[in-house]
């Protein structure tokens, strides 16, 4: 015993400098993990962090394929693409990453009381942001690195330039979303900092996605790429500004690229000071005040009362006839409305499938044109694209901090998770794409009449198809798995195939409605919809609980 | 009431329980104790149909463990030791929603709530409107307890039941289980704290490495082995002697 013990009293007067060492070593095994102990399982631990983050890079590298597109075209051009999908990508990835990995409560009741500062814990924090980020803008640009030597101004420096306004890119993702972190603590304080941390990190998403999504359409004229590099508005887009370096360095090399070059080169710094430098006080407060003792949040109190009302009357009161499917619904929506971990996850991550729609409307392509093949198949895609919707947020969904309250269901006499799914996709299909499929709906009698309306229901009915999914594929249990697993990727396969699927409908649709029928199809489609939502619903009377061993 | 018939749970090649037999009578008071990973949870689990036995069965007011799973959901009570709640719940909405699981009617719940609400000091104001997150460790406990036992089961399972509770809660917690078992329910009371189990339990059980070591009435059991106190012979007969041997050979390296 005595030869495992030092008898000296080990108190450092400093922290030591391994020790940050440890947190960026601790922080970026759990962020790849993404999964803690407790939530571990025999069958879905990861068995190599190596290929769980090789899987990831793969799927990110894929997504970057279509650099090849663009090859022949010139480096602003292709670079703009490239940074765009990169600042998409990384935006979504660190404004949905970050708010957990900053402040997570846990976490502090584990580190706070030892001996490392909050500065260390925020730098080795933002170092794994950056890091993974940088993995995956790297991944994300692999193809343009050799397709941008291709390109019509091109020179041998694009690969060297593109590398430098990557890593730009990837600093200004991390530090803004860090920045944005500091400056709502430090503007709202703790009590507000949830309801204003999702509000952020949607509005973070949002604006990273539309930028990405606007950009490149604005770029791409009804003739193919048309470019107006003069345009005022492009050199607001922070895509720009790393595209310019690229065009700088191994491109035009125009004066008016340099400038705007610089630009992106002194935000970013700017951003990077003001994040880690500046306000990194705040987020020794924002940490301290994370783990007080539990308040009251008397904003928060229940206004559940109308909905439970509204749960008695039909048609939600047929739909939701068992108890236990109508204290499912509750509990979701009660999740949805109040529950941070689950905010910060659920709208972020949604946000830019519900943009997506009003994006493909208010481009060229949507507004005005639904008379022309394109225009009209953007039209109904626009529609069918909200499946991702019900789809991505009942995935989201099954995860809470308290996946062990789910215990509750399987003490309770419950066949199998039937009646609680039912309960969380009827929750989802009211508040998130009802309002949704009324929106669009709007838009389309406004901008392009009537008469487009049709073009919109092909995707509206099969919602009802797409909303069984999780239930079927997935143990989709709401709030039943530990948040640690929302990380993984296994979702992925499926919500790709039902996005495929979400094309099909809408080229099928504007193919026979170009013929003139679409009527048939509707009645086609809605007999499919009706067999497959049965298919469905035996398969998942048939599903029985994920027990954690 | 229970019955336990050579349950088995082995994860890979760990064996957790480890063909348990027994049987638990109703109006019972049975305190299941073990050290640390002994198979007490695991065994909890398997009874309530939260997790399903490598071999062996149990029947639960007549019904087959393996057969009849929503019978027996139906007719027991269970107080998990993680005490989890669904936090960003109010405490009523919490227990409405665990009576919905229970197909109870919404006026029969809230009238069940009312009565634990008075036992356990709880105010209807803070149910209703304060998020379980904000209570207090003890409250959340009571919730726990009020939800287990709010469609009123014949068989209750307790695994660390007092955590969390104050003296006067714990002291009203144990008048309530014996109360529990003059009406003939069975319990099974797994827990730590060897004193209240001595007091508050009929008869004990001790398992280790998922066998049972020994079974018998506290005052029966502690006699026979000559040991003056139930904690003496838990710990005697679970390695717990060894370890405090160790703790003082652990103590003395700290000395200057």
């Amino acid at each position: 015993m005595s030869a495992l013990l030092d008898p000296r009293p080990v108190v450092a007067e400093a922290p030591a400098p391994s020790a940050e060492k440890a947190l960026r070593r601790l922080f970026l095994l759990v962020f790849i993990r993404g999964q803690s102990a407790r939530g571990l399982t025999k069958e879905s631990a990861p068995k190599s962090l190596f290929q769980k983050m090789l899987l990831i890079l793969l799927i990110y590298g894929a997504m970057g394929l279509m650099a090849i597109f663009f090859a022949t075209q010139k480096v602003f051009v292709q670079s703009v693409f490239l940074h765009s999908i990169t600042f998409m990508a990384l935006g979504m990835f660190v404004a949905t990453s970050s708010g957990e990995a900053l402040f997570n409560k846990e976490e502090s009741e584990i580190l706070m009381h030892r001996p490392v500062t909050p500065q260390m814990l925020l730098r080795a924090k933002a170092f794994v942001l950056i890091q993974v980020s940088l993995y995956l803008a790297f991944a994300i640009n692999f193809a343009g690195f050799f397709t941008g030597l291709t390109a019509g101004d091109g020179s041998w420096l694009y690969p060297i330039a593109h590398a430098l306004s990557t890593i730009e890119e990837a600093l200004f993702c991390t530090a803004v979303v860090v920045l944005v972190y500091q400056l709502c603590m430090r503007w709202f304080g703790r009590e507000r900092l949830d309801g204003i941390m999702t509000t952020m990190q949607v509005l973070v998403v949002l604006a990273m996605f539309v930028s990405s999504q606007v950009l490149p359409r604005a770029l791409m004229g009804t003739h193919g790429l048309a470019v107006n590099v003069q345009a005022w508005w492009i050199k607001l887009l922070p895509p720009a500004w790393f595209a310019s370096l690229d065009d700088a360095v191994a491109g035009s090399r125009s004066g008016s690229s340099w400038l705007l070059a610089g630009v992106g080169v002194i935000v970013t710094a700017l951003a990077l000071w003001a994040a880690f430098g500046k306000l990194a006080a705040v987020y020794e407060t924002g940490s301290q005040t994370l783990n007080e003792g539990p308040t009251a949040r008397p904003q928060q109190r229940v206004r559940m009362g109308r909905l439970k009302r509204l749960t008695g009357v039909p048609p939600l009161s047929w739909l939701l006839r068992d108890s236990v499917a109508r204290a499912s619904f509750l509990l979701v929506v009660a999740y949805m409305a109040r529950d941070r971990d689950v905010k910060l996850r659920l709208y972020p991550g949604i946000a830019p499938a519900m943009a997506m729609p009003v994006v493909m409307f208010v481009t060229n392509q949507g507004v005005g044109k639904a008379s022309d093949g394109f225009g009209g198949f953007m039209v109904a895609l626009a529609a069918s694209y909200l499946c991702v919707v019900p789809l991505s947020a009942l995935n989201l969904l099954r995860f809470s901090q308290q996946w062990r309250a789910a215990e509750v269901f399987l003490a309770a006499p419950i066949a199998g998770p039937g009646p609680l799914l039912q309960g969380a996709r009827i929750a989802v299909l009211l508040l998130l794409s009802l309002p949704m499929v009324i929106l669009l709906f709007v838009f389309a009698a406004i901008f392009l009449g009537p008469a487009t309306l049709w073009l919109l229901l092909p995707g509206v009915l099969a919602l009802p198809v797409y909303s069984m999914i999780p239930a079927v594929f997935e143990n989709a249990v709401p709030l039943s798995n530990p948040q640690e697993e929302a990380k993984s990727m296994n979702s992925f396969p499926i919500l790709m195939l039902s996005m495929l699927g979400s094309f099909g409908i809408a080229a099928a649709a504007m193919a026979l409605s170009a013929i003139g029928l679409l009527p048939y199809f509707l009645i086609g489609e809605l007999a499919a919809v009706v067999g497959i939502c049965l298919l469905f619903r035996a398969k998942i009377a048939k599903s029985r609980f994920r027990v954690y061993d | 009431m229970v019955s336990l018939q050579h349950l088995t749970k082995r994860f890979g090649a760990q064996v957790a329980v480890d063909d348990l037999s027994f049987d638990v009578p109703g109006g019972q008071i049975l305190g299941f104790l073990g050290p640390n990973g002994a198979g007490k949870t695991t065994t909890l689990k398997m009874l309530t149909g939260m997790t399903a036995p490598t071999s062996g069965t149990a029947t639960i007011c007549g019904f087959d463990l393996l057969t009849q799973p929503l019978e027996i959901k139906r007719r027991i009570g269970f107080v998990p030791d993680s005490g989890a709640v669904f936090e960003s719940l109010t405490g009523l909405e919490h227990l409405e929603m665990v009576a919905a699981l229970y197909g109870i009617p919404q006026d029969a719940a809230r009238a069940r709530i009312e009565q634990f609400i008075s036992f356990f000091d709880l105010s209807m104001d803070t149910l209703a409107n304060k998020m379980l997150g904000a209570y207090s460790k003890g409250m959340r406990r009571k919730v726990v307890i009020t939800a287990a036992l709010l469609h009123n089961p014949p068989v209750v399972f307790f695994d660390e039941p007092l955590e969390g509770l104050d003296a006067n809660a714990s002291v009203g917690f144990k008048a309530l289980i014996q109360s529990l078992a003059r009406e003939g329910k069975a319990i099974i009371y797994s827990s730590h704290i060897l004193d209240v189990v001595e007091r508050v339990c009929d008869r004990v059980i001790i398992i280790d490495k998922g066998k049972s070591l020994v079974d018998g009435k506290p005052e029966e059991l502690v006699s026979a082995h000559a040991s003056g106190t139930l904690e003496k012979l838990f710990t005697h007969l679970t390695g717990g002697e060894e370890l405090e041997r160790r703790a003082e050979t652990f103590a003395k390296t700290f000395l200057p």
